[in-house]
């Protein structure tokens, strides 16, 4: 560095100093002093000591906010990533399961031989779909726990007062076949009806229900079936972007945020079903009062893997089974796998950016800190449909 | 000389001498902070990730034994034999439960007592209580044929009489429908069942003329199977042949 002392007495300094430190005396040392308290420092060293600086505290700032959009960034993927696994799981094994039905009685087998349990739409509750509606962002689910309760109604039964007969795995020592209160009911019989309650009432082997869905008005017999039931609707909320549980009676619950896609596609065998067959006389959606299978129902073209697409239009243009709440398009009953695909995004919309990777756009202008959507699908073929025979 | 050996140039030391010092540290600091944040993150991930992936493999893993129960199932003639713990499985090899590497030992005495303790538990009849009999039991690799396929899983089944038979002995098959419960055991306490009931009897399509499987329509029960005709001891009839499934459960 140059020191700089534009008076005399600088050049004089200067000049003492290039001459070396031994002629330094005091009062050298005192006019040295006073020079470096004058002096300032040189445009070059000005501008050097700038630069630096920059540099220094650039590479500072670069650090610090990478580290800030990393550290916002990375709990943001990891959340997406865990909340697509959670909303895929819980999917996916409830649908392993749709379809089972009694494991006793001379109904036991797949539910899929008697009802749907597959629905493409919301069912029960504030916010059901009509039964004849087929929609791509909700799903419906019907399958029978491992229960005891899986009987018969004692007599003819139609309306909200059920007496339950006695099956062959009804516990002796409990009324109903040990139905509970608030338990869910399904009553079915092979005309393809079904209806769906809640016990709100238990004396002796009588039941108090409340329909959970529109009544179907169907008069079922000896030979129907009375099961416990699970349901479960899954749907999206288009305007929250939740992923919604319902039990397809009052309790509807939030899943997952965040999800922005919901889609489901069915699968399911090309040829026409052959269940449920009803008793001789008597007509359902399948089969005349004959027995003989009604014409009209196509065998589908099929795919690799030997099952054919069912599109939406498909399974909501009939023929009809049953009525009520539970009415359901005849073709559900070919339905033997389906596909379900989730997308979700990040919350933060500060790591979400612009572009195709982004269902809803974000703020975030650095594509190091944006995380982009996650798409999950799960294709599952339900076990207890695979077992329906026929189809 | 003292005197020179002070500069008289040199400023005394600054305030500020140090602070690159300081401000390396503060740096060191922030990036240590992130660095182990996003560590955490990431290991939570991966446990995560990991512990999600045996979870399906262990679904999976139960579902390929209960098939393979199923399959030996058909094939022998007497289920009653089976509920009595006398015949079992070919897939039968219960030292490997304490010999799988990367497993901890299983006590399968224990988990059938254990199982038995829960059916018993939230039993409501009596006399027909399921009793489970281990009737499979090894490792997946074993069962697959692959030896390296991914991390060890063990697989027990248990096969018991249905409840509804009615016939008060859990130990004899009167209806032809027994019950099967196939389990997978992984690392970190991965646990995974299934349960499903199976029947021997003759598929019926509606479309089968009367009497082509050899007896009358009407014969043939509501659920669409020939009837499981008992012997003259009472018991159904023995013969290997067609079995079904009547409802896959996942236990939850």
């Amino acid at each position: 560095m140059t020191r700089q002392c534009n008076s005399t007495r600088g050049r004089q300094w200067q000049g003492f100093h290039r001459l070396g430190q031994r002629v330094c005396g005091a009062s050298l040392a005192s006019r040295a002093a006073a020079c470096v308290r004058d002096a300032g420092f040189s445009l070059v060293e000005v501008l050097l000591a700038t630069t630096l600086t920059l540099v220094v505290f650039g590479s500072l700032w670069e650090v610090t906010t990478h580290a800030e959009r990393t550290a916002r960034a990375g709990p943001a993927a990891v959340d997406l990533s865990e909340r697509s696994r959670v909303a895929a799981d819980l999917i996916a094994r409830d649908l392993y399961v749709a379809g089972a039905g009694l494991d006793e009685g001379p109904r036991a087998g797949p539910l899929g031989r008697y009802v749907a349990a597959v629905l493409p739409r919301r069912v029960g509750g504030v916010g059901a779909d009509a039964p004849e509606a087929a929609r791509a962002d909700a799903i419906t689910l019907l399958w029978v726990p491992d229960t005891h309760v899986q009987s018969h109604p004692a007599g003819f039964f139609s309306g909200t007062t059920l007496t339950v007969g006695d099956g062959p795995g009804c516990p002796a020592t409990m009324p109903a076949c040990g139905v509970r209160e608030d338990a869910g009911l399904l009553v079915f019989d092979q005309t393809a009806s079904a209806d769906l309650f809640r016990v709100i009432g238990l004396t002796g082997s009588t039941i108090s229900l409340a329909p959970r869905v529109d009544p179907s008005g169907h008069e079922f017999g000896t030979d129907a079936a009375v099961a416990e039931i699970e349901a479960r609707t899954y749907y999206l909320d288009p305007t929250t972007h939740v992923l919604r549980m319902s039990d397809v009676d009052s309790t509807d619950v939030p899943v997952v945020d965040g999800v922005v896609g919901f889609g489901i596609e069915y699968f399911g065998t090309p040829e026409p079903p052959q269940d449920p067959k009803p008793p001789p006389g008597v007509a359902n959606c399948l089969y005349d009062e004959a027995g003989v299978l009604r014409p009209g129902l196509a065998t589908l073209a099929s795919g690799a893997d030997g099952l054919a697409s069912l599109p939406l239009a498909m399974l909501a243009d009939g023929p009809w089974c049953g009525a009520g709440g539970l009415r359901f398009d005849v073709d559900l009953l070919r339905v033997r796998r389906v596909r379900v695909a989730l997308r979700l995004q990040a919350i933060d919309a500060a790591v979400r950016g612009v572009g195709a990777a982004f269902a809803v756009s974000g703020s975030g202008h650095d594509a190091a800190s944006r995380v982009a959507d996650v798409e999950a699908v799960v294709d599952v073929a339900p076990r207890n449909l695979a077992i329906v025979p026929g189809g | 000389m003292r005197e020179r050996r002070t500069h008289p140039t040199r400023p005394p030391p600054a305030r500020d001498d140090g602070v690159a010092l300081l401000l390396a540290l503060v740096l060191l600091c922030l990036i240590a902070a992130f660095g182990s944040a996003l560590v955490g993150l990431t290991t939570t991930e991966r446990a995560m990730a990991g512990n999600h992936g045996m979870s399906l493999r262990g679904r999976y893993a139960a579902d390929a034994l209960a098939e393979r129960v199923v399959l030996d199932l058909s094939s022998v003639t007497d289920w009653t034999a089976v509920l009595a713990g006398t015949s079992s499985s070919s897939f039968f090899d219960e030292a490997a439960a304490t010999s799988t590497p990367g497993l901890d030992p299983l006590d399968l005495s224990g988990l059938t007592t254990a199982l038995q303790g829960a059916t018993d538990g939230a039993s409501i009849v009596g006399a027909d209580t399921p009793v489970w009999r281990l009737f499979a039991a090894g490792t997946l690799a074993a069962l697959t044929g692959l030896p390296r396929a991914g991390p060890p899983v063990f697989l027990a089944a248990w096969v018991a009489d249905d409840a509804a038979d009615g016939d008060g002995a859990p130990g004899v098959d009167a209806n032809g429908i027994v019950e099967i419960r196939a389990e997978a055991f992984g690392a970190d306490g991965m646990r995974q069942a299934v349960q499903i009931t199976l029947r021997r009897g003759v598929l019926y399509s509606p479309e089968t003329p009367p009497g082509e499987t050899g007896e009358p329509d009407a014969a043939r029960d509501a659920e669409g199977l020939a009837p499981i005709m008992p012997n003259e001891s009472g018991a159904p009839a023995s013969a290997p042949g067609p079995v079904r499934l009547l409802t896959w459960r996942d236990v939850r």
